[in-house]
């Protein structure tokens, strides 16, 4: 590996890396953390380097416990993500209590990633509050959160906050081109698009969805409504997603031959198999809905230049640079934008509370043309 | 010994090190001295105020082996056993993750033990509100009487969800949250002991920002304490809380005093570029707001310590803004940031929300219901007054008949699209309605489309009237009745003839006119069977043999209007679309008759 520590990887954190150095380094480690900011810029990566740097103070990346905790297998290593669709339970919350109070290898210190933190149900928050706040000797725990309104206050007050800010455009661009391999036009429309979450502007860029833009300013700006047009809108967006998910289910198809490979004929077969597929069917369900998230995302993002035109703004900040001609052609009232805002969000929750995507993207299309 | 975290180092071990709790404090020390302690004690309050704390105390001023005292003396074999959780007597339970009922019964089963060397046994209850409803059912019975040895102490941050028959058994002791000026002296305390230097303002800073926890803030300086190398200024705490520097915010405030609003993306830009949290953005400029406020309504000087920041400098700018900026404009302002600030919280977009409300702030737009109310009366008032400017210029739109548009569209609505209507292809279909609901067919309004048949049929008027044959108006009089009796005889007949308008007489013939939409009715009227009922009906009701034809126009058709209906629906649109006229519609779309009418 050529980077002498796993830090160097980390891109744009400057601040916040620096900040858990010095505590590693000042040996001042306390025993919870929490990891706040915006989705996809990097938190998750972080807190398993900073995992690696609590039992190897450089986070060489080459030692056995480095290796370890990258692939998973480190025993005194503990991740923790929604196992159910949207949260996390209280049984994965009391497993991990009862690990808790176990010997430790080597002496080291046991260090525990909640990842996705504010999916935690009450009930399995909770159960986490006593053993957050005084767990045993040479316990971390690093909880990682998005969204700090679904975390306890109970929770996040026994925590040291570790702030995470959205990253600069030219890192988020620099990630993408070089580390991505994603092509130069591609990426910059996606740093646009995402407003500094690398995660999401991965995503949008490996998405069909920047095809469909298109049809979707065409859509908004149209004067007339047209049923049909928002009808088939709909159905490319949940197409899109749904092509995703296929080439998701390819790979996972491979990894479920592979693993067979190994268990064939050995009695917990069946049960292997049964539960790598629930996990990939929850894989896809999220990554499915992750998709359509971005549409909404797209299609707020046609709003927004359409209010940097009103307002004579410069069109540097128009983010779909290449519809500017088309979008140009809109005429729209403050007002308008601002229940079409409304009405995005409203399709976010519809679709996040598990309504039929493609009635809800009809649904969203129908109104939008229609508050044109 | 590992790093301990600051504010498990800093628990209190003594009543009075407890911060910003005297009521309960001083209850506690007084019973413990007056030998009045009691057998059950519920602790509610907000995260970080001392519950656990001032319980562990309790335990340990009981169970002091120099004798019950609000001071423990820290030293004896109970106190350290207690203090370091391996007290036989005191049994810290976390009841979130032992909430079953099985739980409660193995305690209850284990309360009968006397202590072993200590005076009381005292079981610590945390987090109590996570017990099933069993289990605190379970529970009742060994809370109102335990043996004497045993003292309860539940703790919870929320009380409400404790069964009313639980905290009854209990003496009820509520943590309040704790003082700006308490907590912010008290990290100044454990900073100097910890041997960091802290400057006052951002103490208070920090002391803020913790709202009311001590944990909180004890983390924070905790966090300072590292981040910083043992010397926290206030830009040290802005700058690591990620907090929006004064100064952002009173550019923002500035910005929009000057109303230019293509600034406003260049200005969103640079706050997320520079790292900060839109929501963080938007709450502090929720308070900066509040600060306005105050100062826009508080006169005198010394109530202005109510700010969220008391420094002269900045009342002078904050003065000066709330003078530019008006009560009335800082009321709205108060009311969209709050709006935003709730927003904000679940959009998928937070940047455009930020930037469509900072926009709408410029431009003094108010959403706000009377707002609206306000403009859609001055609408209607320039809709309604006869000959205004509205109604001259398009004399169609209020005319119009009650179209698929159900009945919900809200007058405003109605009012409001009228004007975006007109140009479109309904002003023809409108004038010729104007033109049969007038009936006179040679009306110069009367468009190209019809002009051919038209003034065929004003010739035909002309001469089938001096031969005392149907003329055209007896027709379209005798309509109504024909409809009916269309209706009585053929159903389908009548639903069919309804789509269709009498446009002419030519000699002995009828020509009926369908709209394109409606084509397939006149078709359907064509046809032998359809023919001949109606042929009957006309000679029935208009008592001469008529024969007809049908044309079908490129225009859109409104469904016919008799003659004497024409001008009562016209009144009907202007009250607006009410009960009344929805009836109409009904009845005119559906040909149908009211039988019974139920309200």
């Amino acid at each position: 590996m050529k980077d002498s520590s796993l830090w160097e990887q980390i891109k744009g954190h400057d601040k916040t890396v620096n900040l858990l150095r010095g505590v590693i380094d000042k040996k001042r480690l306390t025993h919870a953390y929490l990891f706040c900011g915006p989705r996809g810029v990097g938190k998750a990566k972080t807190a398993a380097t900073f995992a690696a740097a609590i039992n190897c103070d450089q986070a060489c990346g080459t030692c056995v416990s480095c290796r370890g905790i990258q692939n998973l297998t480190h025993p005194d290593f503990h991740y923790i993500s929604p196992e159910g669709t949207q949260t996390i339970l209280l049984s994965q919350v009391t497993d991990l209590i009862k690990k808790i109070h176990l010997t430790k290898q080597n002496n080291g210190y046991r260090v525990i990633i909640i990842d996705d933190a504010h999916k935690m149900l009450p009930v399995a928050a909770n159960a986490l509050l006593k053993v957050l706040e005084e767990p045993p000797e040479r316990v971390v725990f690093i909880l990682v959160a998005s969204d700090m309104n679904n975390v306890l206050s109970t929770i996040s007050s026994r925590c040291q906050r570790v702030n995470f800010s959205a990253l600069k455009v030219e890192v988020v661009r620099d990630i993408l081109i070089n580390d991505l391999k994603i092509s130069k036009d591609k990426a910059d429309l996606a740093v646009m698009l995402s407003g500094g979450m690398v995660g999401e502007a991965m995503e949008i860029a490996s998405s069909g969805l920047l095809k469909v833009r298109k049809t979707m300013v065409d859509a908004i700006v149209a004067e007339k409504p047209d049923t049909a047009r928002s009808v088939e809108l709909a159905s490319l967006l949940v197409a899109a997603a749904k092509k995703r998910t296929a080439k998701i289910k390819k790979d996972q198809e491979i990894e479920v031959k592979e693993a067979m490979s190994f268990v064939e004929g050995s009695r917990g077969a069946a049960t292997i198999k049964r539960n790598l597929e629930t996990r990939h069917h929850r894989e896809r369900a999220r990554v499915e809905h992750r998709c359509y998230q971005q549409a909404l995302v797209l299609v707020a993002s046609i709003y927004r230049d359409l209010l940097v035109l009103k307002e004579n703004a410069d069109e540097k900040f128009i983010a779909n640079v290449d519809l500017s001609f088309e979008l140009k052609s809109a005429k729209i009232e403050r007002a308008q934008l601002t229940s079409a805002l409304a009405n995005i969000d409203e399709a976010k929750q519809r679709i996040e509370q598990n309504v039929n995507p493609l009635l809800a993207f009809e649904n969203l299309f129908f109104t939008l043309e229609a508050v044109v | 010994m590992a790093y301990v975290s600051l504010y498990r180092k800093w628990r209190p071990q003594s009543f009075s090190q407890i911060v910003g709790q005297d009521h309960v404090s001083r209850t506690l020390s007084n019973a413990i001295e007056a030998d009045h302690v009691g057998h059950a004690y519920l602790f509610a309050g907000p995260r970080g105020t001392g519950k656990t704390s001032t319980a562990k105390i309790l335990a340990k001023s009981v169970n002091c082996l120099k004798g019950s005292t609000p001071e423990p003396c820290g030293t004896c074999e109970s106190c350290k056993t207690i203090m370091n959780g391996t007290s036989l007597d005191v049994i810290e339970m976390d009841a979130a993750s032992n909430r079953g009922i099985d739980e409660i019964r193995e305690l209850r089963d284990k309360v009968a033990f006397a202590a072993t060397i200590g005076r009381k046994k005292v079981y610590i209850v945390d987090e109590v509100h996570m017990l099933t409803e069993h289990a605190f059912n379970a529970l009742l019975k060994t809370l109102e009487e335990p043996p004497s040895h045993v003292i309860f102490i539940l703790a919870t941050t929320d009380a409400h969800k404790v069964p009313v028959t639980i905290s009854s058994r209990c003496q009820h002791f509520v943590f309040r949250p704790i003082s700006m000026q308490d907590m912010a002296e008290h990290v100044i305390k454990v900073a100097k002991a910890e041997k960091v230097s802290i400057a006052k303002e951002a103490a208070l800073v920090i002391a803020r920002q913790a709202e009311g926890s001590l944990r909180d803030a004890i983390g924070i300086l905790d966090q300072l304490a590292t981040y910083t190398d043992k010397s926290i200024t206030n830009e040290n705490v802005v700058d690591f809380l990620g907090l929006v520097d004064a100064g952002v915010i009173e550019t923002s405030i500035d910005l929009l005093i000057s109303g230019q609003t293509e600034g406003v993306f260049e200005y969103v830009e640079s706050l997320v570029q520079a790292g900060l949290d839109l929501r963080q953005f938007v709450s502090s400029i929720l308070s900066y707001s509040r600060d306005l406020f105050i100062v826009s309504q508080v006169k005198t000087e010394q109530r202005l310590h109510l700010l969220v920041s008391p420094d002269k400098e900045v009342i002078k700018r904050l003065q000066k803004q709330a003078g530019q900026l008006g009560e009335d404009r800082i009321r709205s302002f108060t009311a969209e940031l709050s709006t935003l600030f709730e927003a904000i919280k679940s959009s998928a977009q937070p940047r455009l929300a930020v930037e469509l409300t900072l926009i709408r702030m410029m431009r003094g737009e108010e959403l706000t219901i009377e707002a609206m109310a306000a403009r859609i009366e001055s609408l209607e008032t320039q809709t309604n007054k006869p000959g205004s400017a509205s109604s001259a210029t398009i004399p169609a739109a209020r005319i119009e008949p009650p179209r698929s548009g159900p009945s919900e569209s809200a007058p405003t609505k109605a009012v409001d699209e009228a004007p975006r209507r007109t140009p479109a292809k309904d002003n023809t279909a409108r004038d010729v309605e104007v033109t049969s609901s007038e009936a006179d067919l040679s009306s110069p309004e009367t468009k190209a489309g019809l002009k051919k048949v038209e003034e065929a049929s004003s010739e035909a008027v002309g001469k089938k009237e001096g031969n005392g044959e149907v003329t055209l108006d007896t027709v379209k009089n005798m309509w109504p009745e024909i409809l009916s009796e269309a209706k009585k005889k053929k159903l389908s007949l009548n639903a069919f003839l309804i789509e269709g308008d009498p446009l002419a007489i030519t000699d002995g013939s009828l020509t009926i006119s369908f709209g394109s939409r409606a084509a397939f009715a006149g078709k359907e009227l064509e046809k032998r069977k359809n023919a001949e009922i109606l042929k009957a009906i006309f000679s029935e009701v208009l008592g001469t043999k008529l024969d007809f034809s049908t044309i079908v126009d490129k225009i859109v058709k409104e469904p016919v209007v008799a003659k004497n209906e024409a001008p009562k629906r016209e009144e009907k649109q202007e009250e607006g679309l009410g009960k009344e006229s929805a009836l109409d519609m009904i009845k005119e779309s559906f040909g149908a008759e009211v039988v019974d009418k139920k309200t």
